[in-house]
């Protein structure tokens, strides 16, 4: 049989999910061979929104560059910012205050914070428990209003500047975010158990969506869906930056929970929702060990000053970050006698899981699609449309038939 | 691995077909721990055989490879580490390289590196690097059909058929 005459006589569908909508920031466009209920293989077209960024920050100068930079995302938007920052201050030797370094990192862990309780919600969605939804991402307010109360915005800050942060933490501010800690201490039980000892989760989500060990490491995964796979990536422990070096932490993997690895979308939520944790502790030690002094530069004449001498000064540096999702990159290089960089590239977490997908849809069943393309977190649970070819005939599914069918499942294993 | 033996490891196996070696050391501002970035600036024959080399200390984390076109020639840049796993213990190695725009082609690593294939389908699209031996070689990001490539210099922009 030739190859064409094989393909004819294949007996899987294929079904096109998305591209998604296009006002979200990461639309992805899936198409799903299926055999019946199951997944055979799936193609992934991102792109559908490529806006061109890198070649943009080729255009301006770095300070012009920080609120694009900013804006590159709209949930983890102080990651890009402090990894850009990075990049520049690696590349041309500018040194930042000590007690920037810590607000840095304070800010970072806030946003892991409202990250992973904002994945947690989108989680409880796409398995049809809109109860846990609304509750989680009400207990989410309490983390940006204390973003708020420290930056001025509830995304997109606008902090972290070129060698240095913009607004110091003062001492009035310290109790309150003590006290968001606090609420978030108590509540972290009732989340661990409202999610991982909910038998009905567990059937949805145990053994769905499986990043063996080998894949996790060869398809260059990253962040919560490397770990929960068991492979310990974690710049923040591996190469220490901003007051990183200053802190106790550890790569949590889903083993200090429960004593196997099985690197499904379970492990993957045992990995978020002990991070949540983590970054409490974080929050906790920063505050604690805190120097006074400096924070850095932001005054016109500053600025002014500091392109001087970006202008004067030639080089190449990385920036990397552990983002709430994975491992964060910016490569930035300039040359003497211009403030523009020659080479700005970006590389986001989603970029490098992207190839996961592949090992973690084979074998799954149509119900558990949702789950699976949420549980990277690529805030793309938002699913335009789907096209089911039928013997030659078109039907367009809305996502609200898909998340249906995900909810019937979850119903039908209630009993 | 200490930088400087990773560095003379990688000399005494390749010889002059490393043609530059850099070793920056990135100081914390906490002033209590630094890290090493190392650049290799290599032979573009010899990119497949150093990355097998690197595999040899620990199977690396490829972040991403970076390119610019630099009017005849396209230079591109495969951001590595190793060392990832324990603490304090990874390290960033660089490899760059220059390929002519007459002859872009390149060894694709995906045969070592299953994961490298989203950013070598990049380079393909955005800059016209030609991958030998890659499984997939289709635009990723740009749609299937687009011709040119937008990272090149003398790219002619956005036909206003596209727009239509």
């Amino acid at each position: 049989m030739t190859e064409e005459e094989a393909r004819l006589q294949r007996t899987y569908y294929t079904i096109p999910i998305g591209p998604t909508h296009p006002s979200l920031k990461e639309p992805l466009q899936f198409s799903f061979d299926l055999e019946g209920e199951r997944v055979v293989d799936v193609e992934i077209k991102p792109g559908w929104n490529h806006r061109g960024l890198e070649v943009l920050g080729m255009k301006r100068n770095p300070l012009q560059t920080l609120y694009l930079a900013e804006r590159l995302c709209g949930i983890c938007s102080v990651s890009h910012l402090i990894t850009f920052s990075r990049a520049v201050e690696n590349a041309l030797g500018i040194a930042v205050p000590p007690r920037a370094e810590y607000i840095r990192v304070i800010i970072a862990e806030l946003e892991r914070i409202h990250s992973h309780i904002l994945w947690a919600g989108v989680a409880a969605h796409e398995l049809g428990f809109d109860t846990l939804l609304h509750l989680t991402w009400r207990v989410r307010e309490q983390v940006m209003d204390i973003l708020e109360l420290l930056t001025g915005n509830r995304v997109n800050y606008a902090l972290v500047t070129i060698g240095g942060v913009r607004r110091d933490i003062t001492r009035e501010q310290e109790p309150l975010v003590r006290q968001a800690l606090r609420y978030y201490k108590d509540l972290l039980e009732m989340l661990v158990d409202a999610f991982l000892h909910d038998p009905t989760i567990e059937l949805r989500t145990r053994d769905v969506g499986v990043l063996s060990y080998k894949d996790a490491l060869e398809l260059m995964a990253v962040g919560p869906t490397a770990r929960a796979s068991g492979v310990k990536k974690d710049i923040r422990v591996d190469q220490p930056y901003l007051a990183y070096p200053a802190l106790e932490l550890e790569p949590i993997t889903p083993d200090l929970f429960r004593p196997e690895v099985h690197g499904d979308v379970y492990d993957k939520i045992i990995v978020r929702l002990l991070e949540v944790e983590q970054s409490i502790g974080l929050i906790e030690q920063a505050l604690e060990k805190m120097p006074e002094g400096e924070i850095g530069r932001a005054t016109k004449e500053e600025m002014t000053e500091l392109l001087v001498q970006i202008k004067k000064r030639e080089g190449e540096g990385i920036g990397r970050h552990e983002a709430p999702r994975g491992e964060l990159f910016h490569y930035i290089r300039f040359q003497r006698d211009s403030e523009i960089p020659i080479l700005w590239k970006v590389k986001c977490p989603t970029y490098s899981n992207l190839m996961s997908y592949r090992p973690m849809f084979q074998g799954a069943q149509i119900a558990d699609i949702p789950i699976i393309i949420a549980c990277i977190d690529p805030c793309i649970a938002c699913m335009d449309r789907v096209i089911v070819r039928r013997d030659g005939r078109e039907e367009t599914w809305q996502i609200a038939q898909l998340l249906a069918k995900s909810w019937e499942k979850t119903r039908r294993l209630k009993g | 691995m200490e930088p400087n033996g990773l560095a003379e490891s990688f000399q005494a196996r390749f010889g002059p077909r490393i043609r530059a070696t850099r070793i920056d050391e990135i100081r914390s501002n906490l002033g209590i721990y630094s890290y090493p970035v190392i650049w290799f600036e290599i032979d573009r024959e010899i990119l497949h055989e150093a990355v097998a080399h690197l595999i040899t200390f620990q199977f690396p984390h490829l972040a991403t490879i970076s390119g610019r076109d630099l009017g005849g020639e396209l230079e591109l840049c495969y951001h590595f580490s190793i060392g990832y796993g324990q603490r304090r213990g990874e390290q960033s190695v660089n490899f760059r390289f220059t390929v002519p725009k007459a002859d872009p082609k390149v060894r694709s690593i995906c045969d070592l590196i299953p994961g490298a294939l989203t950013a070598e389908r990049e380079k393909i699209e955005f800059l016209g690097v030609e991958f030998e031996g890659i499984p997939d070689s289709r635009n990723i990001f740009l749609p299937y059909d687009m011709e040119g490539h937008p990272w090149r210099k003398d790219a002619a922009g956005v036909k206003g058929t596209w727009l239509e």
